[in-house]
Protein backbone atom coordinates (compact mmCIF):
# COMPACT_ATOMS: atom_id res chain seq x y z
CA UNK A 1 0.00 0.00 0.00
CA UNK A 2 1.17 3.86 -1.01
CA UNK A 3 2.56 5.48 2.44
CA UNK A 4 2.69 9.12 0.87
CA UNK A 5 -0.29 11.04 2.35
CA UNK A 6 -3.67 11.19 -0.14
CA UNK A 7 -4.75 14.18 -0.90
CA UNK A 8 -8.36 14.53 -0.48
CA UNK A 9 -10.55 17.33 -2.42
CA UNK A 10 -10.29 21.13 -0.56
CA UNK A 11 -13.80 20.86 0.14
CA UNK A 12 -13.53 17.42 2.43
CA UNK A 13 -11.61 18.57 5.53
CA UNK A 14 -8.60 15.87 5.85
CA UNK A 15 -8.43 16.17 9.64
CA UNK A 16 -11.84 15.36 10.11
CA UNK A 17 -11.21 11.98 8.38
CA UNK A 18 -7.97 11.41 10.33
CA UNK A 19 -10.02 12.16 13.31
CA UNK A 20 -12.36 9.79 12.49
CA UNK A 21 -10.45 6.73 10.89
CA UNK A 22 -6.41 7.95 11.37
CA UNK A 23 -4.77 7.24 7.99
CA UNK A 24 -6.54 3.99 7.66
CA UNK A 25 -7.18 4.69 3.67
CA UNK A 26 -8.57 1.58 2.73
CA UNK A 27 -11.43 1.89 5.45
CA UNK A 28 -11.93 5.35 4.36
CA UNK A 29 -12.62 3.90 1.05
CA UNK A 30 -15.29 1.42 2.22
CA UNK A 31 -16.54 4.56 4.17
CA UNK A 32 -16.98 6.62 1.17
CA UNK A 33 -18.42 3.19 -1.13
CA UNK A 34 -20.98 2.87 1.45
CA UNK A 35 -21.85 6.52 1.66
CA UNK A 36 -22.71 6.46 -2.22
CA UNK A 37 -24.53 3.30 -2.05
CA UNK A 38 -27.43 4.91 -0.41
CA UNK A 39 -26.90 8.95 -1.13
CA UNK A 40 -28.96 8.76 -4.18
CA UNK A 41 -32.04 7.31 -2.32
CA UNK A 42 -31.55 9.86 0.57
CA UNK A 43 -31.64 12.48 -2.03
CA UNK A 44 -34.72 11.29 -3.84
CA UNK A 45 -36.33 10.94 -0.83
CA UNK A 46 -35.31 14.50 0.09
CA UNK A 47 -36.68 15.89 -3.72
CA UNK A 48 -39.82 13.57 -3.52
CA UNK A 49 -41.07 15.38 0.22
CA UNK A 50 -39.73 18.75 -1.74
CA UNK A 51 -41.91 18.22 -4.73
CA UNK A 52 -45.04 17.16 -2.21
CA UNK A 53 -44.53 19.87 -0.43
CA UNK A 54 -44.04 18.17 2.91
CA UNK A 55 -41.72 20.56 5.16
CA UNK A 56 -41.65 17.87 8.09
CA UNK A 57 -40.47 15.18 5.56
CA UNK A 58 -38.05 17.65 4.13
CA UNK A 59 -36.58 17.96 7.93
CA UNK A 60 -36.80 14.11 8.36
CA UNK A 61 -34.60 13.53 4.95
CA UNK A 62 -32.03 16.50 5.51
CA UNK A 63 -31.72 15.05 9.21
CA UNK A 64 -30.87 11.42 7.87
CA UNK A 65 -28.13 12.78 5.55
CA UNK A 66 -26.65 15.54 7.67
CA UNK A 67 -24.24 12.73 9.50
CA UNK A 68 -23.49 11.44 6.63
CA UNK A 69 -21.61 14.42 5.15
CA UNK A 70 -19.95 14.30 8.61
CA UNK A 71 -18.81 10.97 7.98
CA UNK A 72 -16.89 11.77 4.68
CA UNK A 73 -15.33 15.22 6.35
CA UNK A 74 -17.92 17.42 4.40
CA UNK A 75 -17.83 19.44 7.85
CA UNK A 76 -19.55 22.71 5.78
CA UNK A 77 -22.11 20.14 4.54
CA UNK A 78 -23.27 19.00 7.50
CA UNK A 79 -23.70 23.41 8.55
CA UNK A 80 -25.90 23.49 5.95
CA UNK A 81 -27.78 20.38 6.41
CA UNK A 82 -28.10 21.67 9.89
CA UNK A 83 -29.12 25.45 9.07
CA UNK A 84 -31.70 24.19 6.84
CA UNK A 85 -33.17 21.40 9.72
CA UNK A 86 -33.55 24.76 11.99
CA UNK A 87 -35.34 26.41 8.96
CA UNK A 88 -38.01 23.86 8.84
CA UNK A 89 -38.33 24.00 12.21
CA UNK A 90 -39.85 27.22 11.84
CA UNK A 91 -41.13 27.24 8.33
CA UNK A 92 -45.20 28.32 7.80
CA UNK A 93 -44.99 26.54 4.62
CA UNK A 94 -43.07 24.70 1.53
CA UNK A 95 -42.81 28.51 0.31
CA UNK A 96 -40.42 29.89 3.33
CA UNK A 97 -37.76 27.21 2.31
CA UNK A 98 -38.07 25.92 -1.27
CA UNK A 99 -35.53 28.24 -2.17
CA UNK A 100 -33.56 27.00 0.25
CA UNK A 101 -34.22 23.62 -0.25
CA UNK A 102 -33.42 24.22 -3.89
CA UNK A 103 -29.99 25.25 -3.23
CA UNK A 104 -29.47 22.10 -0.62
CA UNK A 105 -30.50 20.07 -3.64
CA UNK A 106 -27.97 21.62 -6.23
CA UNK A 107 -25.09 20.95 -3.06
CA UNK A 108 -26.42 17.01 -2.64
CA UNK A 109 -25.46 16.77 -6.24
CA UNK A 110 -22.38 18.44 -6.20
CA UNK A 111 -21.19 16.92 -2.91
CA UNK A 112 -21.87 13.46 -4.80
CA UNK A 113 -19.33 13.98 -7.55
CA UNK A 114 -16.98 15.56 -4.75
CA UNK A 115 -17.25 12.14 -3.04
CA UNK A 116 -17.66 9.58 -6.19
CA UNK A 117 -14.59 11.48 -7.96
CA UNK A 118 -12.11 11.31 -4.35
CA UNK A 119 -13.42 7.89 -4.10
CA UNK A 120 -12.28 6.78 -7.50
CA UNK A 121 -8.79 8.32 -6.71
CA UNK A 122 -8.71 6.63 -3.12
CA UNK A 123 -8.78 3.64 -5.06
CA UNK A 124 -6.40 3.90 -7.06
CA UNK A 125 -3.93 5.24 -4.40
CA UNK A 126 -4.92 2.23 -2.49
CA UNK A 127 -4.05 -0.36 -5.23
CA UNK A 128 -0.53 1.15 -5.51
CA UNK A 129 2.27 -0.39 -4.66
CA UNK A 130 5.14 1.92 -3.75
CA UNK A 131 8.35 1.51 -5.22
CA UNK B 1 -15.64 -8.41 29.78
CA UNK B 2 -17.03 -8.74 26.85
CA UNK B 3 -20.17 -6.98 26.71
CA UNK B 4 -22.98 -8.13 23.99
CA UNK B 5 -24.82 -5.13 22.30
CA UNK B 6 -27.25 -4.45 18.96
CA UNK B 7 -26.96 -1.64 17.07
CA UNK B 8 -29.97 0.12 15.86
CA UNK B 9 -29.41 2.63 13.50
CA UNK B 10 -30.68 2.86 9.64
CA UNK B 11 -28.01 4.91 8.38
CA UNK B 12 -25.72 2.16 6.89
CA UNK B 13 -22.69 4.28 7.31
CA UNK B 14 -22.78 5.16 10.82
CA UNK B 15 -24.13 1.08 11.40
CA UNK B 16 -20.66 0.35 9.64
CA UNK B 17 -18.54 2.44 11.19
CA UNK B 18 -20.46 1.34 14.62
CA UNK B 19 -19.86 -1.75 13.68
CA UNK B 20 -15.68 -1.20 12.97
CA UNK B 21 -15.29 0.94 16.74
CA UNK B 22 -16.84 -2.39 18.59
CA UNK B 23 -14.63 -4.52 16.72
CA UNK B 24 -11.44 -2.61 17.10
CA UNK B 25 -12.08 -2.20 21.14
CA UNK B 26 -12.35 -6.10 21.44
CA UNK B 27 -14.77 -5.37 24.18
CA UNK B 28 -17.85 -5.44 22.15
CA UNK B 29 -19.61 -8.59 20.76
CA UNK B 30 -22.27 -7.50 18.05
CA UNK B 31 -25.00 -9.66 18.24
CA UNK B 32 -26.96 -7.70 15.41
CA UNK B 33 -27.81 -4.58 13.47
CA UNK B 34 -31.20 -3.45 12.94
CA UNK B 35 -32.74 -0.81 10.74
CA UNK B 36 -35.53 -0.17 12.43
CA UNK B 37 -37.38 -0.22 15.88
CA UNK B 38 -39.42 -3.30 14.89
CA UNK B 39 -36.94 -5.94 13.87
CA UNK B 40 -35.21 -4.71 16.79
CA UNK B 41 -37.78 -5.80 19.21
CA UNK B 42 -38.49 -9.10 17.78
CA UNK B 43 -35.24 -10.31 18.12
CA UNK B 44 -34.71 -8.79 21.86
CA UNK B 45 -37.87 -10.25 22.74
CA UNK B 46 -35.80 -13.05 22.34
CA UNK B 47 -31.92 -12.63 22.94
CA UNK B 48 -31.07 -10.81 26.21
CA UNK B 49 -28.16 -8.01 25.87
CA UNK B 50 -25.93 -6.04 27.83
CA UNK B 51 -25.81 -2.95 25.42
CA UNK B 52 -28.14 -0.99 22.96
CA UNK B 53 -26.90 1.70 20.47
CA UNK B 54 -29.64 3.12 19.58
CA UNK B 55 -30.76 6.06 16.85
CA UNK B 56 -33.49 8.08 17.98
CA UNK B 57 -34.56 8.88 14.67
CA UNK B 58 -35.37 6.08 12.39
CA UNK B 59 -37.97 5.39 9.66
CA UNK B 60 -41.80 4.64 11.56
CA UNK B 61 -41.53 4.40 15.62
CA UNK B 62 -38.26 6.40 17.97
CA UNK B 63 -35.68 4.91 19.39
CA UNK B 64 -37.61 5.73 22.61
CA UNK B 65 -40.07 3.35 21.92
CA UNK B 66 -37.87 0.14 21.75
CA UNK B 67 -36.60 0.60 25.27
CA UNK B 68 -40.72 0.33 26.30
CA UNK B 69 -40.96 -2.51 24.71
CA UNK B 70 -38.31 -5.02 25.61
CA UNK B 71 -38.60 -6.95 28.67
CA UNK B 72 -35.39 -6.15 30.29
CA UNK B 73 -32.84 -3.10 30.83
CA UNK B 74 -30.19 -2.80 29.03
CA UNK B 75 -27.64 -0.14 29.08
CA UNK B 76 -28.37 2.12 26.29
CA UNK B 77 -25.53 4.38 24.05
CA UNK B 78 -27.72 7.12 21.87
CA UNK B 79 -26.44 7.74 18.51
CA UNK B 80 -28.01 10.66 17.18
CA UNK B 81 -27.36 14.11 15.13
CA UNK B 82 -29.28 15.72 18.03
CA UNK B 83 -28.59 16.80 21.58
CA UNK B 84 -32.18 17.78 22.59
CA UNK B 85 -32.63 14.31 23.82
CA UNK B 86 -32.11 15.36 27.38
CA UNK B 87 -35.62 14.14 29.28
CA UNK B 88 -36.06 10.98 27.50
CA UNK B 89 -32.17 10.14 28.15
CA UNK B 90 -32.81 10.98 31.44
CA UNK B 91 -35.79 9.21 32.14
CA UNK B 92 -34.81 5.86 29.86
CA UNK B 93 -31.49 5.99 32.22
CA UNK B 94 -29.09 6.39 28.86
CA UNK B 95 -25.54 6.10 29.88
CA UNK B 96 -24.23 8.28 26.98
CA UNK B 97 -25.00 9.95 24.08
CA UNK B 98 -22.74 10.07 20.83
CA UNK B 99 -23.13 12.63 18.58
CA UNK B 100 -22.51 11.32 14.73
CA UNK B 101 -19.85 11.29 13.73
CA UNK B 102 -18.38 10.29 16.64
CA UNK B 103 -14.16 9.78 17.02
CA UNK B 104 -13.51 6.24 18.09
CA UNK B 105 -11.89 7.81 21.24
CA UNK B 106 -15.37 9.22 22.44
CA UNK B 107 -16.40 6.23 21.28
CA UNK B 108 -14.45 4.59 23.59
CA UNK B 109 -15.60 6.48 26.68
CA UNK B 110 -18.46 5.65 25.91
CA UNK B 111 -17.96 2.09 26.38
CA UNK B 112 -15.94 2.52 29.46
CA UNK B 113 -18.95 4.48 31.28
CA UNK B 114 -20.88 0.87 30.48
CA UNK B 115 -18.27 -1.42 31.59
CA UNK B 116 -18.05 0.66 34.56
CA UNK B 117 -21.61 -0.09 34.83
CA UNK B 118 -21.91 -3.67 34.47
CA UNK B 119 -19.08 -4.80 36.67
CA UNK B 120 -20.20 -5.25 39.91
CA UNK B 121 -17.79 -3.29 41.66
CA UNK B 122 -18.13 -0.70 45.00
CA UNK B 123 -19.80 -3.93 46.67
CA UNK B 124 -18.12 -5.21 49.63
CA UNK B 125 -17.04 -8.72 49.81
CA UNK B 126 -20.13 -10.50 49.46
CA UNK B 127 -22.43 -7.50 48.20
CA UNK B 128 -24.29 -5.08 50.91
CA UNK B 129 -26.30 -7.28 53.21
CA UNK B 130 -29.68 -5.00 53.59
CA UNK B 131 -31.22 -1.99 52.14
CA UNK B 132 -33.15 0.82 53.63
CA UNK B 133 -36.94 1.59 51.98
CA UNK B 134 -38.39 4.47 53.13
CA UNK B 135 -42.48 3.71 53.63
CA UNK B 136 -44.46 5.34 56.19
CA UNK B 137 -42.31 7.98 56.98
CA UNK B 138 -39.55 5.93 58.00
CA UNK B 139 -36.37 4.61 57.23
CA UNK B 140 -37.12 0.64 57.72
CA UNK B 141 -34.23 -1.91 56.97
CA UNK B 142 -34.61 -4.99 55.33
CA UNK B 143 -32.34 -7.67 55.44
CA UNK B 144 -31.45 -9.62 52.38
CA UNK B 145 -31.75 -12.74 53.73
CA UNK B 146 -35.40 -11.93 54.88
CA UNK B 147 -36.42 -10.43 51.45
CA UNK B 148 -37.94 -12.98 48.68
CA UNK B 149 -38.97 -10.86 45.87
CA UNK B 150 -39.78 -7.36 44.65
CA UNK B 151 -43.16 -6.86 42.30
CA UNK B 152 -43.74 -3.72 40.27
CA UNK B 153 -47.25 -2.01 41.00
CA UNK B 154 -46.80 0.44 37.83
CA UNK B 155 -44.92 3.79 39.91
CA UNK B 156 -44.34 1.38 42.84
CA UNK B 157 -43.08 -1.94 44.09
CA UNK B 158 -44.14 -4.09 46.87
CA UNK B 159 -41.17 -5.18 48.68
CA UNK B 160 -42.25 -9.01 50.22
CA UNK B 161 -40.63 -10.74 53.26
CA UNK B 162 -41.32 -13.78 55.13
CA UNK B 163 -44.15 -12.08 57.35
CA UNK B 164 -44.47 -8.34 55.43
CA UNK B 165 -45.27 -6.66 52.19
CA UNK B 166 -44.44 -3.15 51.56
CA UNK B 167 -45.56 -1.25 49.05
CA UNK B 168 -42.58 1.77 48.25
CA UNK B 169 -43.08 4.65 45.44
CA UNK B 170 -39.87 3.04 43.18
CA UNK B 171 -39.81 1.05 39.90
CA UNK B 172 -37.97 -2.33 39.11
CA UNK B 173 -36.01 -0.80 36.57
CA UNK B 174 -34.49 1.78 39.19
CA UNK B 175 -33.99 -1.64 41.91
CA UNK B 176 -32.54 -3.36 39.34
CA UNK B 177 -29.07 -1.27 38.81
CA UNK B 178 -29.55 -0.57 43.38
CA UNK B 179 -29.87 -4.35 44.87
CA UNK B 180 -27.01 -6.42 45.47
CA UNK B 181 -26.47 -8.42 42.23
CA UNK B 182 -25.13 -11.30 43.71
CA UNK B 183 -28.45 -12.11 46.18
CA UNK B 184 -30.74 -10.53 43.46
CA UNK B 185 -31.80 -11.01 39.89
CA UNK B 186 -34.54 -9.84 37.64
CA UNK B 187 -37.02 -12.57 36.52
CA UNK B 188 -38.78 -10.54 34.17
CA UNK B 189 -39.44 -7.09 33.97
CA UNK B 190 -41.90 -6.60 36.58
CA UNK B 191 -39.74 -9.21 39.34
CA UNK B 192 -36.46 -9.34 40.76
CA UNK B 193 -36.19 -11.86 43.26
CA UNK B 194 -33.76 -13.17 46.29
CA UNK B 195 -32.21 -16.51 43.84
CA UNK B 196 -31.44 -18.39 47.69
CA UNK B 197 -35.18 -18.79 48.54
CA UNK B 198 -36.30 -19.96 44.78
CA UNK B 199 -37.75 -23.26 45.56
CA UNK B 200 -38.43 -24.78 42.28
CA UNK B 201 -37.97 -23.57 38.65
CA UNK B 202 -40.37 -24.95 35.79
CA UNK B 203 -40.37 -24.18 32.32
CA UNK B 204 -42.36 -20.04 32.91
CA UNK B 205 -42.09 -19.38 36.35
CA UNK B 206 -40.72 -19.97 39.61
CA UNK B 207 -41.94 -20.35 42.67
CA UNK B 208 -40.84 -19.02 46.23
CA UNK B 209 -42.97 -19.69 49.26
CA UNK B 210 -46.02 -21.21 47.55
CA UNK B 211 -46.22 -18.13 45.37
CA UNK B 212 -45.27 -18.31 41.40
CA UNK B 213 -43.39 -16.12 39.64
CA UNK B 214 -43.09 -15.83 36.25
CA UNK B 215 -39.75 -16.02 34.20
CA UNK B 216 -39.37 -14.22 30.71
CA UNK B 217 -37.76 -15.69 27.95
CA UNK B 218 -35.28 -13.08 28.02
CA UNK B 219 -34.38 -13.54 31.05
CA UNK B 220 -34.80 -18.06 31.13
CA UNK B 221 -31.18 -18.69 30.25
CA UNK B 222 -29.78 -16.24 32.95
CA UNK B 223 -31.78 -17.73 35.61
CA UNK B 224 -30.55 -21.32 35.05
CA UNK B 225 -26.98 -20.04 34.93
CA UNK B 226 -27.43 -18.36 38.56
CA UNK B 227 -28.81 -21.65 39.96
CA UNK B 228 -26.67 -24.21 41.48
CA UNK B 229 -27.83 -27.24 39.24
CA UNK B 230 -26.06 -30.75 40.20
Amino acid sequence: MNTIPFQFDRRIDASILYSLYENDYLYIEEIFTTTLQHYDADVEAFETHQQAGSVEGLKRSVHKLKPVFGFVGMSVMQECCQAFEEKCAVAADMRAIYPDSQKLLRLFKQSKKIIEADLQKLSAYNNTTPE
Amino acid sequence: MIISCVIIEDLAVAAEYLKKCCEKSGELDVKGHFTNVNDAAVFLNDNMVDLLFLDVEMPGESGFTLLDQIPFSPKVILTTSKEDYAYNAFEYNVTDFLKKPFTYQRFLQAVNKVSALLEPVGQPEGGDDHIFIKTEGKLVRLNNDDLLFIESMGDYVRFVTNDRKYVVHNTIKNLEEKMNRQAFMKIHRSYIVNIQKVDNIRENGLFIRGTELPISKAHRAEVIQRINII
